[in-house]
């Protein structure tokens, strides 16, 4: 009867839409695939031997995963007898506190420090079966090795072929014949070998990945590469910096009918802060349920008022600001940078530009140098002694 | 696979076969391929040490290739050819059927053959470069003609 | 003495051999003619239809799919120079035009015929046929044909052990392929491609487009021709495109009239049950 599949094209590209599944589902359809091996060992007793191995390493793999994922239930439900808390309710978050207050760790490196993490955010994926009952693979450049990554390159040649041919006027392959632009690529950047080799699941050498690079440059730099622009930044990623944009963003309305801007985590060194900004106000600060005498040094009151002060609307808003971690001038530095942050939204473009000249605008990245070994500080010896 | 991995050592259907009959290999594991190499065994049996005949390469030569030297040899200023136009044959080929034709025709030497038909493949192409020539000049005028009347 | 009883030894020995093999032989014959007569009983009609194809000559009509002329018109017959010549190729050549080695058209299209027919009854077996060569120029080629006629390309450079190692190189067991069509044998001007060497160890056959350079030695089913021009590349991987495909037209017909067979059954229960 497997021949007949030759027939119906359909057959196989439906098998392959159930191979190209994304990483998350391979795990879940690992345990489909055991849950039904019984049914398969009954309906066709001609199943290959790369099949009924598959099988095994499925059975294997999801035992394992079982005896993992136990184990975890089983360390969650102590850590939250140890910190007597409810272990029904205890959730991951918690669970971290626990065990940065349980098992405190000097070591500089975060990923070295204990944790406890659900087993499938820790293990490595498993690549769901590639082929059939009859050992047939799915994917036409299987035998490859690597046939996700090879099928990139087919497909980017594929597209400089048909871009190709539009220029020299045969047949159009496709129908964008209005399309001339070229691609601007500002503000983005070609996968990394590691971010590449995550998504395809696939080990990929470094003369392999300059084979990619090579055909994205000729296809990003056709002069209508617009064309084929869903494919080109399908294999780019984000700079950091564009990411976050300076435009103003339309404020949202408060029960009480008063427009306001929220923003979340406004870090400054290690303080994180919770800036609501609204208008119209009557000049009305509370941090952490206190007015400004929250902070004792004029120095941090005077960061909080400065952006208040520079757009004149130090009487014509109300800030509210739940702020957490750091010390007195992190704190004061996060609600500055929340409060600037939210009053770009209440401000003329003018006041805008000023306001981003005066570096209102702009993150504060800086972090204390660390300590080195044989001195006293980040930079600091210790005292020179002749003797 | 159970069967030896030394390619070197008869072919793949005879090592096969051999398992089979050694009972190393039930019939019901065979290849898929076997019954077909079977049926349709290849010509050459695909050892590794079939041996390499002997026997020389011969030269391919053709009698007109004597009339294509000559061409060659007086004719310095080849014009060129489309290899992929089948339709029109080139200056050389018209010469050597022209020669073949006067040989048979008027029982002539090879050389004065060739001298008769290099002579008239010549004239008729210079007639024609120059029919052409005149031709594009007239029509050069004819659009200077008309460019003057259009600004008049 | 010794000598006699040496020679008494090895007598008895090479007839012990002789008569065992004998034996075997019949043994042997009588578990093909065995399952032939299991496979006619369990009335398994796919299976005999497998095994009544291979009495045809050309069961799937793949004679008339190419002409010498068209063979000729993609520059099938050019080699490469006499100096390269490997002197393994010389059954198929048909001589030497100043110096270029011009290939025998006719043993090339009587081969080319054998390797059309050998691919075609594999794909009727649903067997696993991998198109493979290592030139860039052609990948995409190549990859195409095999994604059309749903087989499968390797294009790429080739891992060393991917069939001899095939569990570690695929990270599990792997079904390997039934058949390889190398339509480039060479990786570089000298080298063979490690393929033809894996397969053969395998067990796998190999089609090979072999060039006046390489060596048709371990090729199963050799195709003397030119490897490197991409008219004749292109009329290779049509041909056997064209051999693979026609595959589905002929099960097409097989079904279509064992389907016939079973509509006027039908039909005919039908005007039974309304004659009651």
């Amino acid at each position: 009867m497997s021949s007949l599949r030759k027939l119906f094209g359909d057959y196989r590209s439906l098998a392959g839409a159930v191979g190209r599944m994304t990483q998350r589902n391979s795990v879940l359809w690992f345990c489909s695939a055991v849950k039904e091996e019984n049914q398969i060992d009954r309906k066709d007793k001609k199943m290959s031997k790369a099949m009924r191995a598959y099988l095994e390493r499925a059975t294997k793999y999801n035992e394992f995963m079982k005896k993992e994922r136990d184990a975890y239930e089983i360390g969650r439900r102590h850590l939250a007898n140890m910190m007597g808390c409810d272990a029904e309710t205890f959730s991951q978050e918690q669970i971290d506190e626990a065990i940065e207050y349980l098992f405190p760790s000097g070591l500089f490196e975060k990923k070295a420090r204990p944790f406890l993490k659900p087993p499938h955010l820790v293990y490595p994926l498993k690549k769901e079966a590639e082929f059939d009952e009859t050992g047939r693979p799915y994917h036409f450049l299987f035998y490859t090795g690597k046939p996700n990554f090879y099928s990139i390159l087919h497909e980017g040649y594929h597209h400089l072929k048909a871009l190709n041919d539009m220029e020299v006027g045969k047949k159009a392959a496709m129908k964008l014949t209005d399309v001339f632009e070229p691609l601007d690529l500002t503000g983005s950047k070609w996968l990394e070998l590691k971010e590449l080799e995550e998504r395809l699941v696939e080990p990929i050498m470094k003369s392999e990945y300059a084979n990619f690079i090579n055909i994205m440059e000729r296809l990003s730099s056709h002069k209508r590469a617009f064309a084929v622009k869903d494919f080109i930044m399908k294999n780019r990623k984000p700079l950091m910096d564009k990411q976050m944009s300076f435009e103003p963003t339309e404020p949202l309305t408060d029960t009480d009918g008063r427009k306001y801007v929220l923003t979340r985590e406004c870090p400054r060194k290690t303080a994180k802060a919770d800036v609501k900004v609204i208008s119209p106000g009557t000049g009305l600060i509370s941090i952490n349920g206190k007015n400004i005498e929250y902070f004792r040094s004029m120095a941090a009151r005077k960061q909080i008022l400065f952006p208040l002060d520079l757009t004149g609307l130090r009487d014509g808003v109300d800030i509210e600001a739940t702020v957490k971690g750091g010390g007195e001038i992190g704190q004061a530095g996060a609600i500055r940078w929340g409060i600037s942050w939210g009053l770009r939204c209440f401000v003329s473009p003018d006041m805008f530009e000023t306001m981003r000249l005066a570096g209102l605008l702009q993150r504060d990245y800086r972090r204390p140098e660390r300590k080195k070994p044989g001195q006293a500080g980040a930079r600091r010896k210790f005292t020179w002694k002749k003797r | 696979m159970a069967h030896s991995r030394l390619e070197k050592i008869g072919t793949i259907y005879t090592r096969i076969t051999g398992l089979i009959r050694a009972g190393s290999m039930s019939l019901e594991d065979r290849p898929l391929w076997y019954e077909v190499y079977q049926a349709f065994p290849p010509k050459y049996p695909p050892r590794y040490d079939r041996p390499a005949p002997v026997e020389p390469v011969r030269n391919i030569f053709y009698p007109e290739d004597v009339i294509r030297a000559k061409f060659y040899k007086s004719v310095k200023n080849v014009p060129s050819v489309n290899l992929s136009d089948r339709s029109r044959p080139s200056l050389c080929q018209k010469c050597i059927e022209l020669c073949t034709k006067l040989q048979k025709e008027n029982n002539l030497e090879l050389n004065e053959a060739f001298d008769q038909a290099l002579n008239t493949i010549l004239s008729e192409a210079e007639t024609k470069s120059a029919s052409k020539q005149e031709s594009e000049s007239t029509v050069g005028s004819d659009i200077k003609l008309a460019n003057q009347t259009t600004i008049n | 003495m010794a000598n006699v009883l040496r020679t008494f030894s090895r007598w008895i020995n090479t007839n012990r051999v002789s008569k065992d093999s004998i034996k075997i032989n019949s043994l042997w014959n009588r578990s093909l003619a065995t399952e032939a007569a299991v496979l006619e009983k369990s009335s398994n009609l796919q299976e005999a239809d497998k095994l009544s194809a291979l009495e045809h000559e050309d069961f799937f009509n793949l004679k008339p799919s190419f002409t010498i002329k068209q063979l000729f018109d993609a520059r099938v017959h050019f080699g490469h120079k006499e100096g390269t010549l490997d002197p393994k190729m010389k059954p198929f050549i048909f001589g030497s035009r100043l110096g270029h080695i011009i290939f025998d058209l006719d043993s090339t299209a009587e081969l080319l015929f054998a390797a059309l027919n050998f691919t075609a009854h594999i794909a009727y077996r649903d067997g696993i046929i991998l198109f493979v060569s290592q030139n860039p120029q052609t990948s995409y080629l190549i990859e195409c044909t095999a994604n059309d006629c749903k087989e499968f390309a390797h294009t790429r450079l080739w891992r060393q052990g991917t069939f001899t190692n095939s569990t570690m190189i695929y990270g599990a067991v792997t079904r390997l392929p039934d058949l390889v069509i190398v339509l480039n044998t060479l990786t570089t001007v000298l080298e063979q491609h490690p393929v033809i060497a894996e397969a053969a160890k395998m067990a796998i056959p190999v089609i090979g487009i072999v060039d006046s350079n390489c060596n048709p030695n371990l090729i199963t089913y050799p195709i003397p021709g030119n490897d490197d021009t991409p008219t004749a590349v292109e009329l290779y991987c049509k041909l056997f495109k064209n051999a693979i495909l026609a595959v589905n037209t002929r099960w097409l017909t097989i079904i279509l009239s064992r389907e016939m067979v079973w509509d006027g059954s039908h039909k005919k229960t039908g005007e039974l049950s309304s004659i009651f």
